[in-house]
């Protein structure tokens, strides 16, 4: 019980680092370099695997969407569920946990290695600041990577669910474009980007900070990397709760 | 340990049951809060929103009860589950494994004898498999009853009208515990593996972690997407 009742604090004790992180680095200018070097490593270098699980996700809808066009005989609603499952609910919290896995892990792997060498203090003796060459390029380029992967996982998604959709339910391919076309907006595409957008700025903020924390030996990455990887799937669900009232 | 087995019951090892009670701990009860209150949370968003859609497009919230029913317990409830134990746990065996591996603890275990690969990875399997089994259906659980208290609260949608048991048939049912047995025994695997294969220093373990984590989540997906593919055509009665 005891166990329980500390749960419910869990997403608090996640989300105030992540703020007090978010504070110091407004104003802060980062290094264009290294941001673009980042961008690169978190966002190029993801392309494959968030289309693997953009692939994924598009199946389970048109898997979902099939079963429901069989039972209901609503072909016509077919395409607005797989518009709104894949751009706006489903999708954005699906791509968003993979980014915690890549992109949050990732970063907080990197700075924790980086910490228990001393190379963070290494560079403040050499009287840089960390801030603007190792961490806000961190934290910016993985929100703008998160919003990028998120528009090619969904073109992903939404391709595998309309030819899964077609295959499985036996609906032709252009009523259900069109079906497609009348149910969805393009508000719903805006949508999931600005809830991928916030999932990977939470993801950059919770594991550039669970990185910085670590201190000791190899154990110490490796429990900044488990508590980065929890931090940002907590962030995530945390803030798709609080995105139901602000979209 | 191994021949211990072999004589209390009779089958060959490796099991090394005993050991995997051990790890259950750490899988299991220890992570029993992060899915409640993720669960929960889902639960709230998934079915608020549904509600606010159902009521644009059709006008009425009362159709959405049974279809929440049925898309948490094969769908949401055991995906949302397995992605926080892959977070949680995953990514915590990957670490565990590759510090020993990097810190040559495997090397110096298999000198004396001991089958380092075997007796890392048999126990935590298990103790994913149980963990999982036990914990999916406590996911669901959350995600529902968090779903029902949201319509009632903002739609006044009374419980009994929402909560359709009757909706869920034994496919449904064997659906969710298939993709929980699948996901505890990948999940584990996995992480396993990526920490068995982690080479160099502390960068290494924090690679291993990554990969454990990442590998665990696609995985995770495609486990999910095979097997609702499997059970459609199971109801459509394609297969069997």
């Amino acid at each position: 019980m005891v166990n329980l009742l500390n749960g419910l604090f869990i997403p608090i004790r996640w989300l105030l680092p992540a703020a007090r992180l978010l504070r110091r680095l407004v104003g802060v200018r980062p290094d264009f370099r290294e941001t673009i070097y980042q961008l690169e490593h978190f966002g190029y270098q993801s392309i494959l695997i968030v289309i693997a699980a953009g692939c994924a996700v598009g199946g389970i809808v048109a898997v979902h969407a099939a079963t429901y066009v069989a039972n209901y005989s609503a072909g016509e609603l077919a395409g607005w569920a797989v518009g709104y499952a894949t751009l706006r609910e489903v999708g954005p919290l699906l791509t968003g946990l993979l980014l915690a896995g890549r992109v949050g892990a990732m970063n907080a792997a990197e700075l924790a290695d980086m910490r228990v060498r001393d190379q963070i203090r290494g560079l403040e003796a050499l009287g840089l600041d960390p801030m603007p060459i190792v961490i806000a390029p961190r934290v910016y380029a993985a929100a703008i990577a998160g919003v990028a992967l998120f528009s090619v996982a969904a073109i992903a998604s939404l391709v595998t669910a309309v030819l899964g959709v077609t295959t499985a339910s036996g609906l032709k391919l252009m009523p259900f474009l069109y079906s497609l076309h009348d149910g969805t907006s393009l508000s719903y595409l805006f949508v999931g980007q600005a809830k991928a957008g916030i999932f990977a700025l939470i993801v950059g903020l919770l594991s550039t900070h669970e990185g910085l924390q670590a201190s000791g030996g190899s154990s110490a990455v490796g429990r900044a990397v488990n508590n980065a990887a929890v931090a940002s799937a907590v962030g995530i669900v945390t803030a798709n709760f609080a995105c139901t009232w602000v979209f | 340990m191994a021949a211990q087995t072999k004589r209390k019951t009779g089958v060959k090892p490796p099991w090394l049951v005993g050991q995997g009670w051990l790890h259950l701990d750490h899988l299991a009860v220890s992570s029993l809060p992060l899915i409640v209150v993720t669960l929960s949370l889902a639960g709230v968003a998934f079915a608020r929103e549904g509600a606010i859609q159902a009521q644009m497009i059709i006008g009425t919230v009362e159709v959405l009860g049974p279809e929440y029913m049925r898309l948490t317990v094969t769908e949401m409830g055991p995906v949302i589950t397995a992605l926080m134990l892959t977070m949680r746990v995953g990514s915590g065996i990957a670490a565990e494994i590759a510090n020993l591996t990097v810190s040559q603890a495997t090397t110096a275990y298999q000198v004396f004898g001991g089958r380092a690969q075997r007796d890392l990875v048999i126990p935590r399997i298990w103790a994913g498999v149980v963990g999982c089994v036990l914990l999916v259906p406590i996911g669901v659980a959350s995600f529902l009853l968090s779903g029902t208290l949201a319509v009632a609260l903002w739609f006044d949608v009374p419980q009994e009208e929402f909560l359709f048991f009757r909706h869920l048939d034994g496919l449904d049912l064997m659906c969710a515990m298939v993709k929980a047995v699948l996901f505890g025994a990948v999940i584990p695997f996995i992480a396993a593996r990526a920490g068995l294969a982690a080479r160099g220093g502390s960068g290494a373990v924090g690679q291993a972690s990554a990969k454990a984590v990442v590998h665990g989540t696609v995985a995770v997906l495609f486990i999910d997407l095979l097997v609702a593919a499997v059970v459609a055509m199971l109801r459509d009665g394609r297969l069997g």
